[in-house]
């Protein structure tokens, strides 16, 4: 085609750019912004449902309840899945109506209210059985952003009739120091990322299979933790307060997969193992993330040492990080009885580049490895 | 005498005139309301569409009304009046896009739509790049700006 032919489609006017997007399934519009710059603004524009401004607590709510309730994958305004709602001047939340009953909340407040401390009680009323309703919009996965001391009201009032909430994500919640989740029948999994005043984690959840921890660790309780089979604690900070180390054992007992960081091996389950626990093992413990700030000799033989606990472990990755956390004390291997880890299978590292790590690694593993088992090692 | 058979002169950019019906020129929503509001010359200017897209844009409401007015067979005259507009509306882009400016200036909804229709339906399988080649699109994006939008769109992508 003429290089010099002009640009037709960008010089349409906006209205008729929207005209044009509301005919095109959800599918192939949401490429739009990729095409150039005045594509995405127009994109960005052609998402917005309706802006309202200055809306007390129950206004917001009952706007997003309607707006949530009225939509509809099949009509015209499939591609109308933004709205902004104005709680004054400084605070507004942006709610996104995602594929696959994804429903994105992200709170924007600037000043430091973000900041001031809340507790927060998140219900959902999923026991009973939802009557069946042709339209609207049926919340699976709901993804929380920046939720402050004010905000945090309008998400508890919303969530409580998310009677189909399965997936749960909260980040970037400055001020949250104590928050309670209660899901008789649905929850299956929780993310809580990056919430730096956390103190306290309560989960009532049974049906909870995948808990995703990331920041500096709180203290953890969730009653009815039998089918918790994947928990991730990314908590390279380490712990902010002094934490209730009881519990976590008996949370991550049955995990199939487990993330976590030396310094919690050290502080929080050693301890409760060598006092009252000897005979305690990870029996279902098949993949291990292991992270830690170094390849030292004693850090090794720490990761030695929690693996003599996990009999049927198959995988191994190991993620340095030189800024993660680490514990004070002097750290003796509890476990000298050998043991080997019949079903080993891979071991990875990443992080590091250096040749000692790596050969220090070999060696150690040969203490709880068969000579001649076959075993992967990527470096 | 019937209002069908009252004639106005529409007159294109280049200041040619085109003779048609009042029932025709009141398919252009805009002249509607100018006969409407009084407005009984028998000529009106539309200063900012040429001769060749008039041409087509009347040829579409002509034939829109004639159907209009037959009378039984409608589902027929449904199907034939469907074929048409596929036929009309499959021109090269240039065209399509001055259909759609005129169609919208002078407020001819049916033949907005499926101009609209139109560029949808092509745009629907394609790929940003092939956007951007089919229409002239500049992409003037740079890498960093791309991962940007990458980022504020990744809500639309998550399976």
């Amino acid at each position: 085609m003429d290089e010099h032919e002009p640009d037709n489609l960008s010089s349409l006017p906006l209205e008729l750019l929207l005209y044009i997007i509301s005919f095109l399934p959800f599918e192939s519009a949401r490429l739009i912004p990729f095409v150039s710059t005045r594509c995405r603004s127009v994109w960005s524009q052609a998402l917005v449902f309706a802006h309202i401004h200055n809306g007390s607590i129950e206004d917001v709510s009952h706007a997003l309840s309607s707006f949530i309730h009225n939509f509809n994958e099949h009509d015209p305004s499939k591609n109308t899945r933004k709205m902004e709602l104005h709680f004054d001047k400084s605070t507004f939340v942006s709610t996104i109506i995602a594929p696959h009953n994804v429903m994105h909340m992200n709170f924007f407040s600037n000043g430091s209210k973000n900041e001031k401390s809340y507790c927060w009680r998140i219900e959902i009323k999923d026991q009973i059985p939802r009557r069946v309703e042709r339209s609207g919009f049926l919340v699976k996965t709901l993804c929380l952003d920046s939720v402050d001391s004010l905000t945090h009201e309008v998400v508890s009032s919303m969530v409580l009739d998310c009677s189909l909430l399965e997936n749960l994500k909260i980040c970037g919640c400055k001020g949250l120091t104590s928050l309670t989740i209660d899901s008789p029948t649905k929850l299956v999994h929780l993310s809580i990322l990056d919430c730096p005043k956390m103190r306290y984690l309560d989960i009532r959840s049974p049906k909870l299979k995948t808990l995703h921890y990331q920041g500096f660790l709180p203290s953890i309780k969730i009653h009815e933790h039998f089918n918790l089979t994947n928990a991730i604690f990314n908590v390279r900070q380490g712990p902010r307060y002094a934490l209730d180390i009881g519990p976590l054992l008996l949370i991550i007992k049955n995990s199939q997969s487990l993330a976590l960081c030396r310094w919690m091996f050290e502080e929080l389950i050693k301890p409760s193992i060598s006092s009252s626990w000897t005979s305690f093992q990870f029996y279902k413990l098949h993949e291990l993330r292991w992270i830690d700030n170094s390849m030292k000799q004693e850090n090794i033989n720490s990761l030695i040492s929690f693996l003599k606990l996990c009999p049927s472990i198959e995988r191994i990755f190991i993620t340095m990080d030189l800024n993660t956390y680490s514990s004070k004390e002097d750290i003796i291997d509890l476990f000298k009885h050998a043991r080997t880890l019949k079903n080993l299978k891979l071991l990875k590292l990443e992080g590091s580049k250096r040749e000692d790590d790596k050969n220090q690694l070999i060696v150690a593993l040969q203490e709880i490895v068969n000579i001649d088992q076959p075993l992967l090692i990527l470096f | 005498m019937s209002e069908s058979n009252k004639k106005i002169s529409l007159i294109s950019s280049e200041g040619e005139a085109f003779e048609v019906s009042e029932a025709v020129a009141r398919e252009f929503e805009i002249v509607a309301h100018m006969l409407e509001d009084g407005c009984s010359g028998s000529s009106i200017p539309i200063t900012t569409v040429d001769s060749n897209i008039l041409g087509k844009v009347i040829e579409y409401c002509t034939k829109h009304v004639e159907v209009g007015n037959v009378e039984g067979n409608s589902e027929k005259a449904e199907k034939d009046l469907e074929e048409f507009d596929k036929r009309f509306i499959a021109v090269e882009m240039n065209t399509l896009f001055s259909l759609i400016l005129a169609a919208n200036y002078l407020n001819v909804k049916g033949l907005l739509n499926i101009g609209c229709q139109k560029v949808a339906d092509t745009i629907k399988d394609m790929k940003p790049e092939e956007v951007r080649s089919i229409f002239n699109i500049e992409n003037d994006y740079t890498p960093a700006e791309e991962e940007v939008v990458r980022k504020e769109n990744e809500w639309a992508f998550q399976p």
